[in-house]
C-alpha cells in the first residue's frame, strides 16, 4: 500500500511537471480555412466512393443516390464559397481568423478520449459495473481529486446507475 | 371539444404526474449547474423514455425542458453564472439582488415569472396549435418538403456565425441520416458491408455522442470546480415580494409573455433571444430605468417570463408541422418518432387525442414547476456547488449505459464515441452541431417528401412552385436567407 502511494506521488509530480512545461505552448490554427477543406475532402471522398457504396438498380425519377448527391453538392458548393472568401481575404491582405490552440488542453482531451475508448473496450471484457468503477476512479484521478469522499460518491453512483439499468429498466448490460 | 376531453382523460393518470415531477427535478438540477445543459439532460435520459408511452415520455421531457429554463436562473442569481444561456439576461439584476442580501426574493420573482410565462405559453399552444394544424393538413409532399427546408434553413442561419457553415452542417446531418437501407428502393448506402449499419444510425446514439459525450471531451478546457453558493443565506431570508413590486412587474411580465410566444413560434430563435428582447423592452418601458442591471425586479420578471413563454410556443411548429424550434425540442421530436408518432401535418389528424393530452400536460408541468420551485429552491441552491469532476464520470456512465441499451450492442457505444469526436472537431472548426441534429431528426422525412414530390412530377422540379402554399414557403425561405445574411453582414461590420 505504502509503495503504491509512493508510485502515485511520483506520478503526480511527473504529471505536474509535464503540465507546467506544456502550459504555455500554443499552436496557431486557422479554422476558417481548415473547416471548409475538411468538409470539401469529406464530400469529395463520399462522391468518389458512391458508385461502390450506393448501388442503383433502375432508371427512375429518383434513386437512392438522388438525395445524397444533392447534399454532397451543397457541402461542396458551401465549402468552396467559404474557401473563396478566405482566398479573397488573403489577396486583399486582410487578416485571417486565427485561433490559438493550447497544446495542454488538446492533450487533455486526447487523454479523456483514450480513457473513453479503454472504458468501451473493457466493458464487454470485465462487465459494465467493474469497468464503470475503474473508469470513474481514473477520471477523478485525471481531475487530480484528492478527497476520498468524492471517490466514494462516484463508486456508489456507478453501482447505482448499473443497477438502475439492469433491474429497473431491464437492460442486460455486459 | 371531444378531443380535448379525451386528451385530458389520457393525460390525467398517476404515471403522467410522476414523470412530470421526475423530469422537473432533473431539469432544475441540470439547469442550475453551470456546464450542464438542458439538451444534455434530455439526451441522457432519453433512453429511459423507451419503456414509457408517448404521453408519459413527453411529460417527462417537457418537465426537463421547462424546469431547465427556470433552473438556469438559480445559478445566475446566486453565483453570477448562468446555468443556461437564456438566464444571462437574469444574471445582472438577479446577482445584484443577491449582493444586497435579497437572493430569495430574486429566486421567487424568477420562479413566479417563469411559471406565468410557461402557463401563458401553454394556453397559447392549446388554442393556436389546432388552428395551425388545420392549415398544415392542406399541405402535400412538395409543401412539406419546403417546410422541412424552411426549418433547416432557419436553424442553419441562426445556430452559428455563418449561414453557409450552418447549411454545410445541416447537409452533413442529413447525409448521415441517409446511411443504411434506402426505405424507398431497398438499396444500401454507405454501409461498408457492416451489418450494424443496415438500419442506419439510431438517432439517440448520435445524440448521446454529439451532445453528451462531446461535453465530456470539452471538460479538458473547463475548470473543475464551481463557486460555492451560500445556502444559509437563501434559507434565512423571507424573500417576500411587496404589492408595489407586483404592480411594477405586471405589465413587463405580460409584454414579455407575448414577446416570448411570438419569438418562440419562429423556429431557430429560442429563449435567449426572447429574454434579451423582453429585458430590453421592459427597460425602455420602465419608470425606473436606472435600476436595470442593479437589481431591478422588472428586469428579472421580464427575462424569466420570456424565456419560459418560449416553451409552449416552440411546440406549435413542432406538433403541427414537425419543425423543431430549437435543439432541445428537436430531440423531443425524436422521442415522438420513437413512439411511432411521425411528425408532420397529419399528426393532429391521426393522433389528436395524444396531442391534446400533451398540450394539457404542459399547463400542469408549469404548475408543478411552481410547486417544486417553491418547496425545493432553497435546496437546489446547493446543487450549483456540485463539482463538475464528480458529474463528468457519472455523465459518461449514463451515456455508455444509454447507448448500449438502445440495441444491446457494443457497436453503438463505438458510434457514440465517433460522434463525440465529430462534435469536438465541429466546435474546434467553429461549426455548430445544432444543424447536424436537425438534419438527423428531419433527414428521413425531408428525403421522403423530396423524392415523393419528384416521383409525382416525373422528375420535374417545377412541382415545388406549383401551389400557392409552396410558393409562399419559398418566398419565406428566400426572405429568411436574406434577413439572416443581412444580419450576419451587420454583425461582422460591427465587430470590425
Amino acid at each position: 500500500m505504502h509503495s503504491f502511494l509512493q508510485i502515485l506521488k511520483k506520478l503526480d509530480t511527473k504529471i505536474d511537471r509535464t503540465g507546467e512545461r506544456l502550459k504555455d505552448r500554443k499552436v496557431n490554427f486557422y479554422p476558417t480555412v481548415v473547416g471548409p477543406i475538411v468538409f470539401l475532402v469529406f464530400a469529395l471522398v463520399a462522391f468518389l466512393i458512391m458508385p461502390s457504396q450506393v448501388k442503383v438498380q433502375q432508371q427512375a425519377a429518383t434513386t437512392a443516390r438522388t438525395f445524397p448527391i444533392l447534399l454532397l453538392q451543397i457541402m461542396i458548393v458551401g465549402s468552396v464559397a467559404l474557401l473563396v472568401t478566405e482566398i479573397v481575404k488573403i489577396l486583399r491582405k486582410t487578416e485571417l481568423e486565427v485561433v490559438q490552440i493550447e497544446l495542454l488542453t488538446e492533450i487533455k482531451a486526447l487523454i479523456i478520449l483514450l480513457m473513453l475508448i479503454l472504458y468501451a473496450i473493457l466493458m464487454p471484457l470485465i462487465g459494465f459495473i467493474p469497468s464503470s468503477l475503474l473508469f470513474s476512479v481514473a477520471m477523478l484521478y485525471f481531475f487530480r481529486i484528492k478527497k476520498v469522499s468524492y471517490y466514494l460518491i462516484i463508486i456508489f453512483s456507478a453501482l447505482v446507475i448499473g443497477l438502475i439499468f439492469r433491474y429497473l429498466l431491464g437492460v442486460r448490460l455486459p | 371539444m371531444d378531443l380535448f376531453i379525451q386528451g385530458f382523460q389520457q393525460f390525467f393518470t398517476l404515471s403522467s404526474f410522476i414523470y412530470i415531477n421526475i423530469g422537473l427535478i432533473l431539469g432544475l438540477i441540470f439547469g442550475a449547474i453551470p456546464g450542464l445543459t438542458v439538451i444534455l439532460c434530455i439526451v441522457l435520459f432519453l433512453p429511459f423514455t423507451y419503456t414509457m408511452g408517448a404521453i408519459d415520455s413527453f411529460m417527462f421531457l417537457l418537465g426537463i425542458y421547462c424546469a431547465g429554463g427556470y433552473g438556469g436562473s438559480i445559478s445566475a442569481i446566486l453565483i453570477n453564472t448562468p446555468g443556461t444561456p437564456h438566464a444571462t439576461a437574469t444574471m445582472a439584476d438577479g446577482y445584484a439582488l443577491t449582493k444586497k442580501g435579497e437572493s430569495r426574493k430574486a429566486l421567487n420573482i424568477a420562479l413566479q415569472a417563469s411559471t406565468f410565462g410557461g402557463i401563458f405559453s401553454a394556453f397559447t399552444l392549446l388554442f393556436f396549435a389546432p388552428q395551425v394544424a388545420k392549415f398544415a393538413q392542406k399541405m402535400g409532399t412538395p409543401e412539406y418538403f419546403l417546410v422541412c427546408l424552411f426549418g433547416l434553413t432557419v436553424i442553419a442561419g441562426v445556430s452559428g456565425d455563418s449561414l453557409i457553415k450552418g447549411m454545410i452542417s445541416g447537409a452533413f446531418g442529413l447525409f448521415i441520416s441517409t446511411i443504411g437501407l434506402d426505405p424507398m428502393t431497398g438499396s444500401t448506402r454507405y454501409i461498408f458491408k457492416n451489418i450494424n449499419l443496415y438500419s442506419g444510425f439510431d438517432l439517440i446514439i448520435c445524440l448521446i455522442g454529439l451532445f453528451a459525450l462531446s461535453e465530456v471531451l470539452g471538460k479538458s478546457q473547463k475548470s473543475n470546480q464551481n463557486t460555492i453558493s451560500s445556502l444559509d443565506e437563501v434559507k434565512s431570508e423571507s424573500g417576500k415580494i411587496s404589492k408595489m413590486e407586483y404592480k411594477r412587474m405586471a405589465l413587463p411580465s405580460l409584454m414579455s409573455a407575448i414577446i416570448g410566444v411570438i419569438i418562440g413560434i419562429i423556429p431557430g430563435t429560442g429563449a435567449s433571444m426572447a429574454s434579451f428582447v423582453s429585458y430590453d423592452r421592459a427597460r425602455q418601458m420602465s419608470k425606473h430605468k436606472e435600476e436595470f442591471g442593479k437589481g431591478s425586479v422588472e428586469g428579472i420578471a421580464a427575462a424569466e417570463t420570456a424565456n419560459n413563454a418560449v416553451t409552449g410556443a416552440t411546440l406549435i411548429p413542432l406538433l403541427t408541422m414537425g419543425i423543431p424550434g430549437d435543439g432541445a425540442v428537436a430531440i423531443m421530436l425524436g422521442a415522438l418518432m420513437i413512439n411511432g408518432l411521425t411528425p408532420g401535418p397529419n399528426l393532429f389528424a391521426k393522433h389528436g387525442v395524444t396531442m391534446y393530452a400533451i398540450m394539457i400536460g404542459l399547463i400542469f408541468v408549469n404548475i408543478f414547476m411552481f410547486l417544486q420551485g417553491k418547496a425545493l429552491t432553497k435546496y437546489f441552491a446547493r446543487v450549483v456547488s456540485v463539482p463538475v469532476s464528480i458529474l463528468t464520470p457519472i455523465i459518461v456512465i449514463f451515456c455508455f449505459a444509454g447507448a448500449f441499451s438502445v440495441n444491446a450492442s457494443m457497436f453503438d457505444v463505438g458510434v457514440t464515441l465517433v460522434f463525440a469526436v465529430i462534435a469536438y472537431l465541429f466546435k474546434k472548426l467553429n461549426f455548430s452541431t445544432i444543424p447536424v441534429l436537425l438534419g438527423l431528426v428531419l433527414g428521413a422525412i425531408t428525403e421522403e417528401n423530396f423524392r415523393r414530390s419528384l416521383i409525382l412530377s416525373d422528375g420535374s422540379w417545377k412541382i415545388f412552385v406549383q401551389s400557392p402554399i409552396a410558393i409562399a414557403f419559398l418566398v419565406v425561405i428566400a426572405l429568411t436567407i436574406v434577413i439572416i445574411g443581412v444580419n450576419h453582414i451587420k454583425d461582422s461590420k460591427r465587430s470590425i
